[in-house]
């Protein structure tokens, strides 16, 4: 079966678009995946990332309305796409089955 | 919002960063940037916004969405609206367009003027094809050089490829005919004058011509005065009623625009016949003037370097002190490009007076600055014009016209405007042509202008004029905000205020320096024209003796004399070999028994009668006159500056001796020193020697009143003793005045250009004046509301713009003061500088500026308050 690699920065993008639902943009994705992940993100990286994800097809994308704070210019709305969600699952899946294969043993010595 | 983020990252985004999804970048980093400056503070925020954006560069990104054409900006039906707009608002604003229009045309036909003028000046001897390889050979003092050096340089140096002796002739009366005479100069020449200078001939060959005996070529121009219609080939004209030449070959005129002046060139072969062969062989006489053409100009340095090994040949040297010597002439001696004479040539002899780099820097300066104001006029013209047009603009972008269009649309009109006044300046160039020329003593011609490469100067400084004055209001008035200036019922106040009164300013600097300097300039005229010289000029008549009168006046002045002071207002005759401001003959003179080693300078010798003190009024310090009483003959009259350098405790009695003229005689006299010369140089040494024989003038005191009269008799009498002579004389005042032409004429020219300067710079502040108080209309109806009176008005109206004018002088004045000290360098009798001049000049300016003022204020104080509150 042929899968679509999604890398881990991917991932995280694809995820918290899918969180945000409408409100998905370049700003509210940057400023959700800092809160989310306490990491420092630019939002030069999650531009790329989301353009990137867009061509792949697990994103789709339209403008929404001006508004007079961005000095008139639209925002680009972003929304998981049939294979995005799918890729997600594949993605969970996989993790799950690994997390599931692994001995109860080390699991207990991971603290979990 | 009151932070935004660094202005160059966000071009920098706008430029570069990929065009498909540049606006929501835009936005989204916009409203990032504003998170950031409230969490992390506007440095931070900054850093972050900038660093973001550089990373979001994607410079080779193509536009994918591009389904919508642009519109075309500059369609025809868009220019179009243009022309009619410029169009309208010109012809709506009489006033100030015309102004706009006047002032532009001045300063543009100034230009012009100066520009053709320089360009003439500097475009001397370039008419001559070899003229980068020709040199003339001086030293560091003499222009001229010696009979063989010539010859002896061409064998010498395998460099040179050709050269050409001139010797002068002087002013000859020249007759073919007893009905056709004519005053003609020239020189005698060697035949490669033909080559070197790349003569045209129009008739015989001139080449050959030049290499026989007896022969004459003369210009097209001679020829037309002496043969008119006639073959001018194989006749005869006679010089100075003694020497009859033949005419070989007729050759072009020659360029306006060089130094080398002459209406025949004699061949030097007849100069041979004519001058001893001790003389021609001389190598220590400065008989006339050497050119030689150069294989390469570039051998010039090399060929300066081995003058002293050429010299040492040249003059074989016998001896330590003789070598010396030798040396030292040859360290002076020098290789003088052609092109160089016009401009900066100033030596002894000469072949006529020069002109000076010094002025042409002085023309180019002037041009300059009236430029300047010119422009600076145009800037704040059309800057308060457009002002008014505010609400043009706003509308014109609210209807979505780019900042680009904006601009192209005003500097468009100003380009309109520019080369109207370009062709009013041509026009007022070809008005006022005949008048410079006259006043600067130039040729140039009226149609010159339409020369290619006059129209593409002309063209320049259109351009250069268009961009440097449109593109400031241009810019300017594109920046207005559409809301701003749509919305305010005022006229918007003006932000580039302080640039326009900098500007008023600096155009009022200017005029107060051109003021000054030009009452400065007169008045060192003034002293050249009224210093005490130590002689009297006035009355003083010059007559020059020619060929058949000099024969009959020297074969027996006495007699002449005695008949010209028959008339009872001749008050005394005298002659001597040269007028006042001519150049002496420099000869070596020193005491009999000089002190061994000491060195002494040369001296200028004159000779003259025993009436020549009498005639010019000037006084002897001791001694005594020379006298037919006495036997005079070998006697000297020097000067007191003479008989210090010659250090003559008793110069009366001294004997002195001509080493020049081998011959030495008695000092029977010294006078006071007098300015024989032109007042740039101090008086030099002078050496009067008693021989009427060798004279060449006859100078004629004359009483005052009925002057005509006098030279009538004058002429009669000479007429008498020289039937067919031509009467040729001057009066020496008159003479004495082209001394100082160059400074004339210089005078002149800035007397006129600083008069324009100041009507330019009023032009504008008039302009600008009006506008300021249509501005204040409503305040000044206020004021009157409550109670101002109009005198009150006047002064708060022009009250601001005197200020300006004061501070543009303010700035002048030592500007002023130092040129004009450093022009006055060059004189050696000079005027003080004095403050009140520069007081005289600020007050002029302020007169002239005042009027303008005032005008516009009391025009504005007049309105009936009831009008101007009404006013919308």
């Amino acid at each position: 079966m042929k899968r679509t690699f999604l890398g881990e920065f991917e991932e995280i993008v694809l995820l918290t678009v899918a969180i945000l639902g409408e409100e998905a943009y370049g700003v509210t994705v940057t400023q959700e995946l800092e809160q989310k992940t306490g990491r420092s993100v630019g939002f030069s990286s999650v531009h790329t990332t989301l353009q990137r994800l867009e061509e792949k097809g697990f994103l789709a994308s339209q403008m929404g309305g001006a508004t007079a704070e961005r000095g008139g210019r639209r925002k680009r709305f972003f929304t998981v796409t049939a294979t995005g969600r799918k890729a997600l699952v594949e993605v969970k899946q996989v993790r799950e089955e690994l997390w599931a294969a692994l001995p109860t043993q080390t699991l207990q010595l991971m603290g979990g | 919002m009151s932070h935004t983020p660094p202005r160059w990252a966000r071009t920098l985004l706008r430029w570069w960063a990929d065009p498909n999804t540049s606006e929501e970048v835009e936005g989204d980093l916009l409203e990032l940037y504003n998170h950031w400056v409230a969490t992390v503070g506007e440095r931070k925020a900054n850093w972050k916004y900038t660093l973001n954006a550089i990373k979001l560069l994607r410079p080779f990104a193509k536009d994918k969405r591009s389904d919508y054409p642009t519109t075309y900006l500059y369609s025809p039906t868009m220019i179009r609206n243009y022309f009619k707009i410029a169009f309208r608002n010109l012809l709506k604003q009489k006033v100030y367009s015309s102004f706009n229009l006047i002032g532009l045309a001045l300063g543009l036909s100034c230009g012009l003027l100066l520009t053709l003028h320089i360009k003439e000046e500097l475009s001397y001897e370039k008419d001559f094809p070899k003229h980068e390889r020709i040199f003339r050979m001086v030293t560091t003092e003499w222009s001229k050089s010696q009979p063989p050096l010539a010859r002896e340089m061409m064998n010498f140096f395998p460099e040179i490829q050709d050269a050409v002796r001139f010797s002068s002739r002087g002013s000859q009366i020249t007759n073919n005919g007893p009905d056709k005479q004519a005053e003609t100069s020239g020189y005698y020449a060697d035949s490669s004058v033909v080559t070197v200078f790349d003569l045209k001939p129009i008739s015989g060959n001139p080449f050959k011509a030049l290499q026989e005996p007896e022969a004459v070529v003369i210009t097209k121009q001679t020829a037309e005065k002496f043969f008119g219609a006639q073959n001018p080939v194989g006749q005869k004209l006679t010089f100075d009623s003694k020497e009859d030449l033949w005419v070989r070959a007729v050759v072009d005129n020659l360029p306006n625009n060089s130094h080398l002046k002459f209406d025949y060139l004699v061949s030097m072969p007849t100069f041979y016949q004519q001058a001893s062969p001790d003389w021609t062989s001389s190598r220590g006489w400065m008989f006339g003037w050497t050119y030689i053409l150069l294989k390469d100009a570039k051998d010039a340095q090399k060929i300066e370097k081995r003058l002293n090994d050429f010299y040492v040949k040249f003059y074989q040297p016998n001896g330590d002190e003789e070598k010396k010597k030798v040396a030292e002439f040859a360290s002076t001696a020098r290789l003088q490009p052609l092109t160089d004479i016009h401009l900066t040539s100033n030596l002894i002899q000469e072949m006529g007076p020069n002109s000076s780099i010094l002025y042409v820097y002085i023309f180019i300066a002037v041009e300059i600055l009236i430029l300047i104001i010119a422009c600076v006029n145009f800037i704040n013209l059309f800057t308060t014009q457009a002002l008014k047009r505010a609400k043009e603009v706003g509308m014109r972008k609210a209807l979505g016209a780019k900042k680009a269009q904006v601009v192209t649309q005003f500097l468009g009109e100003a380009f309109i405007l520019i080369i109207l006044s370009g062709l009013i300046a041509i026009c007022l160039y070809r008005l006022v042509i005949p008048f410079y020329n006259s006043m600067a003593g130039k040729q140039l011609s009226g149609w010159e202008i339409l020369q290619p490469a006059n129209l593409l100067i002309m063209i320049a400084m259109i351009l250069f004029v268009g961009l440097l004055s449109g593109l400031f209001p241009a810019l300017f008035i594109s920046k207005f905000d559409p809301i701003a200036s749509l919305k305010s019922d005022k006229l918007p106040k003006s932000s580039a205020t302080v640039l326009r009164k900098s500007l008023i300013v600096l155009q009022f600097v200017v005029s107060g320096f051109l003021i000054s300097s030009t009452i400065l300039i007169y008045q060192q005229m003034n002293l050249f024209k009224n210093k005490e010289l130590g002689f009297d000029k006035e009355q003083v008549i010059a007559i020059k003796l020619y060929g058949n009168l000099k024969e009959k006046v020297l074969a027996n002045s006495a007699v002449f004399k005695n008949e010209l002071t028959r008339n009872p207002n001749v008050a005394a005759v005298g002659q001597s070999s040269n007028l006042i401001g001519d150049d002496l003959s420099v000869e070596g003179i020193t005491p009999l028994n000089p002190p061994a080693g000491k060195e002494f300078p040369s001296f200028k010798v004159s000779r003259i009668d025993e009436d020549f003190l009498t005639v010019l009024n000037i006084p002897l310090k001791e001694g005594r006159n020379f006298s037919r009483q006495f036997n005079d003959s070998a006697t000297f009259i020097i000067n007191e500056k003479a008989a210090k350098i010659l250090e003559l405790k008793n110069p009366v009695g001294a004997i002195i001796v001509n080493h020049s003229m081998g011959v030495q005689g008695k000092v029977v006299g010294v006078v006071k020193d007098y300015n024989f010369a032109s007042l740039h140089s101090r008086v030099e040494p002078l050496v009067l020697e008693y021989k009427p024989a060798w004279t060449g003038n006859i100078l004629v005191k004359i009483a005052a009143g009925n002057i005509p009269q006098t030279i009538h008799y004058l002429k009669t009498t000479v007429e008498k003793v020289a039937p067919n002579t031509m009467f040729s004389y001057t009066f020496l005042d008159e003479r004495m005045a082209t001394l100082y032409k160059k400074e004339d004429t210089m005078s002149q020219i800035l007397n006129a250009f600083s008069g324009l300067a100041i009507i330019i710079s009023c032009l504008g502040l008039f302009g600008v004046v009006a506008h300021e108080s249509k501005l204040r209309t409503k305040e000044i109806g206020i004021r009157k509301v409550l109670g101002a009176s109009v005198p009150n008005l006047v002064v708060l109206l022009s009250g601001s713009f005197l200020k300006l004018v004061l501070i543009g002088i303010v700035i002048a004045t030592p500007l002023a003061w130092y040129a004009m000290n450093q022009w006055l360098q060059d004189f050696e009798y000079r005027i003080e500088l004095q403050w009140w001049v520069f007081a005289v000049a600020g007050l002029m300016v302020v007169g002239i500026a005042l009027l303008t003022v005032a005008f516009q204020s009391i025009k504005a104080a007049l309105v009936n308050p009831v009008k101007s509150l009404k006013s919308e």
